[in-house]
């Protein structure tokens, strides 16, 4: 038996040479590997007979073309987009694809949903969307990211390339995913709609980019509003809203009863609500940067930052306005705070006035929403949006524009708004009963009168590390927590903002 | 003597041109590497790659869909002249050391605990393996709302009973955000080592013990003279894999505090997943733990030599 056990081995053995040996080990080498460059095409690619625009875009014919880039024929160079003049490329590229007839793309459209907190909403949308894929013919997937995941999925799919053919989010990821090329120009979806229903000025305001065209289309607007229990500031005889910001803290501590209910919801953590401090202090007169946004300048104003600083820092240790766990709450911590009537003040979307109306209809009519108080300087209230973009590579393209221009539809908006949380993105919109509502009502003015993000300063990588460095909340927190001295803090918040800057000045 | 030096020299002679003669797959060592080759490739796939990806990846400016550009040092300098590492350094460290510190002492009663037969004892067994068992989101989360000042158990009880009028902050103050995180964490980890050390002790024989009593030891000298020599390869295990774990723990803090208050429990993952993700500038973020990888190492090898010389 042994030696029959020998005799096998040592057939098998004289067929395995070195030379077969060493490839056998390179084929498993690569089984994984092309395994893994299989998954990265989560969106399937085009059959080579479904490529729209190849035939009609010459200019590719003359350019060494990787099989990749030919299954993008709509895209000129992604990776060069980087500049706004650069950003033409795609919108000429864009053209041909647009007038040759729609081929058929099979395979299944990724629809990244935005979601809210607010269930019937998302799924009155979920049936819309559905709704289309049926009517066109489209396999749609729709995903649904939670607020708090963006950052977390968008770089990882950027990375991975695996972003969705459609993605709703809000309108500051335009900030990281055009420069990169990697959403498609949507300005003819945009004047479009804008021919039937004209944007709203903040809603065009968060749409164009600087280059004039738009790379995404908004599907309500929104902002953090001041959002105040006007029942308990009246019973202390107060007349809401607070003009501004003094007035909001000398408010809180008038009306508060702690520890039952505490005056200012407001988060002063590493969290993107402690960055309305930003705001805050653009709104007493300081600058972050120049006017190109280049050049950090937040060091030229110490005065106007200590107002600010002294501000929050007598608020936080005398008038104790701030509930206990501020200096570590998440994004939810003023949305619970409120909802449980635990304090005055909240600057939010008016997703807690929604949730409100859905779970405490009796603590409504006392609730109040407005536009944010104004600093001495100048009254600062940015506007933002939810929107939609398309991939630029995306083999559903012009799918994904018909499915935007499905989606305004004027019947559909109807009963959208009053299920929304968001405020209007057209002037059409403005009419809908869901505004007429008290504390509705701030919506449209703010769609009307919103600034871009980070007016006055410019939005721009730079803006966004120094917000989401948190280094502004930091500067707060080693005031009221560490006692330290303002000056000093602000020296340090000064140096970071210009170390920060000085990475982008050359960009 | 030439018949010696004939009959040693002559095998030794022939032994080339035998090898050169063997089938391929007859050499041990060919069948050796064979067996091994799935391992090494999943090691080369998962692990060399992403880590030499990384090293490469802290010299250049890599940021999220952006070219990669070799920079130099100038990340390690830009992070070195950051205060904000310097301090997330310290934390790790402090981090670090009193939470192995805690978790042994409390892994070790438990063992001892459930090493000896009481009623009841396979149901402790499994009940304080609950932490340990939990995902760590879920265990921390909990915590963060037992610690939740506005809403959290604690302060209610605290205030029920008249020990407190205005609710503790915890996680938001300085001077109890690190001694919480830390104490949240040791309660999800110490039955690790509870079970390991459990393990140990089964595996050091009565006899000796017998004899230490016999001897008229007391239960502090069979203690530090029978267990604690008994576990000693045990310990070093865990100690070793603890502190990696630790040391590189991020959800414990990035779920409980973010880091804040102004930083006061701010450790090096939580400042490069800052920096990678939340910054989009992976270059730089990689640096991060680039940085810390030799002192990491040095602890390794230390461990890993201590147990060398004991075997």
């Amino acid at each position: 038996m042994r030696h029959d056990d020998d005799a096998v081995v040592s057939r098998v053995a004289r067929r395995l040479t070195r030379r077969r040996f060493v490839a056998l080990l390179g084929v498993t080498a690569a089984l994984p590997l092309a395994a893994a460059c299989g998954q990265q095409a989560s969106t399937p690619a085009p059959k080579p007979d479904a490529k729209p625009a190849e035939a009609a875009k010459p200019a590719a014919t003359a350019a060494p073309a990787a099989p990749a880039a030919q299954a993008q024929p709509t895209v000129a160079k992604p990776a060069e987009a980087a500049k706004p003049a650069e950003a033409a490329k795609p919108v000429e590229a864009a053209k041909p694809a647009a007038q040759a007839p729609a081929a058929p793309v099979s395979g299944t459209m990724i629809f990244w949903m935005y979601k809210t907190r607010l269930d019937p909403f998302d799924k009155y949308r979920t049936e819309r969307i559905q709704a289309w894929g049926k009517q066109s013919n489209v396999a749609v997937e729709i995903v649904e990211i939670g607020t708090s995941d963006y950052g977390k999925r968008i770089p990882a799919a950027i990375e991975s390339k695996t972003m969705p053919d459609v993605l709703e989010a809000g309108d500051d990821w335009t900030q990281l995913l055009q420069p990169r090329g990697l959403i498609a120009d949507l300005s003819a979806v945009y004047q479009q709609i804008d021919k039937d229903q004209k944007f709203a000025p903040g809603a065009k305001a968060v749409s164009t980019w600087p280059d004039g065209k738009q790379y995404i289309i908004p599907i309500g607007t929104s902002a953090n509003l001041l959002i105040a229990r006007d029942d308990v500031l009246k019973e202390a005889g107060l007349t809401p809203p607070p003009k501004t910001w003094t007035e909001l803290f000398d408010h809180s501590a008038m009306a508060q009863k702690p520890p039952r209910i505490y005056g200012l919801g407001q988060a002063l953590s590493n969290t993107s609500d402690g960055n309305l401090w930003v705001e805050v202090l653009q709104s007493y007169g300081v600058r972050f940067a120049d006017d190109q946004g280049k050049k950090a300048t937040f060091g030229n104003f110490p005065k106007e930052a200590a107002e600010v600083i002294q501000l929050v820092a007598n608020g936080y240790a005398e008038k104790k306005v701030f509930p206990p766990g501020v200096l570590t709450w998440d994004q939810t911590g003023d949305n619970d705070a409120f909802q449980s009537g635990r304090t005055i003040f909240a600057f939010n979307p008016l997703s807690i006035p929604a949730w409100i109306r859905d779970n405490k209809p009796d603590m409504l009519p006392g609730v109040g929403t407005y536009l944010k108080p104004a600093g001495p300087k100048m009254h600062v209230q940015p506007v933002g949006a939810v929107a939609m973009s398309v991939k630029a590579d995306s083999p559903f393209r012009d799918k994904a524009n018909e499915l935007i221009t499905f989606l305004y539809d004027r019947e559909y908006f109807k009963d959208y708004w009053p299920k929304s949380q968001w405020g209007p993105t057209t002037e059409a919109h403005y009419d809908n009963p869901a505004f007429s509502q008290s504390w509705l009502k701030v919506r449209v003015e703010l769609a009307k009168t919103g600034k871009p993000a980070a007016w006055p300063d410019v939005q721009n990588q730079a803006w966004a590390e120094m917000n989401t460095a948190f280094v502004i909340p930091r500067m707060l927190q080693a005031v009221v927590s560490d006692n330290k001295k303002p000056e000093e803090v602000f020296q340090t918040a000064a140096e970071e903002i210009d170390k920060i800057y000085k990475k982008y000045e050359k960009a | 003597m030439a018949t010696y030096s004939h009959g040693v020299s002559a095998p030794i002679g022939r032994r080339p041109a035998a090898r050169s003669r063997r089938p391929f797959l007859q050499r041990e060592g060919v069948l050796g590497w064979l067996l091994l080759s799935p391992v090494l490739l999943v090691m080369l796939v998962l692990v060399v790659w992403p880590f030499s990806t990384a090293i490469w990846m802290s010299f250049t400016d890599k940021s999220i869909g952006r070219e990669a550009n070799w920079v130099g040092l100038a990340n390690f300098s830009q992070v070195l002249s950051s205060p904000r590492f310097g301090r997330a350094i310290q934390n790790s460290l402090v981090f670090t050391v009193v939470a192995i510190f805690l978790k042994f002492v409390l892994g070790m009663a438990m063992a001892l605990v459930l090493n000896k037969a009481f009623f009841g004892r396979n149901f402790l067994r499994a009940y304080l393996l609950v932490p340990w068992v939990l995902p760590g989101f879920v265990a921390y989360m909990i915590w963060r709302w037992f610690l939740d000042p506005l809403q959290g158990v604690l302060n209610y009880a605290l205030t029920d009973i008249g020990l407190i009028t205005l609710p503790l902050e915890f996680l938001s103050s300085p001077a109890s955000a690190m001694p919480s995180v830390i104490l949240a964490h040791v309660w999800r980890s110490f039955p690790f080592f509870g079970v390991a050390f459990l393990a140990g002790l089964q595996n050091i024989p009565a006899e000796q013990y017998e004899a230490a009593a016999v001897d008229g030891a007391n239960g502090w000298q069979k203690f530090l003279f029978i267990t604690i020599p008994g576990l000693r390869h045990v310990i070093l295990v865990v100690l070793m894999l603890a502190t990696i774990w630790t040391f590189n723990a991020f959800e414990p803090v990035y779920l409980l505090t973010g880091g804040g208050p102004a930083d006061s429990t701010l450790v090096y993952t939580v400042l490069a997943y800052e920096m990678g993700i939340v910054n989009m500038r992976l270059g730089e973020a990689s640096a991060v733990p680039v940085m810390i990888l030799p002192l990491l190492g040095m602890f390794i090898v230390a461990l890993s030599g201590l147990m060398n010389r004991d075997e």
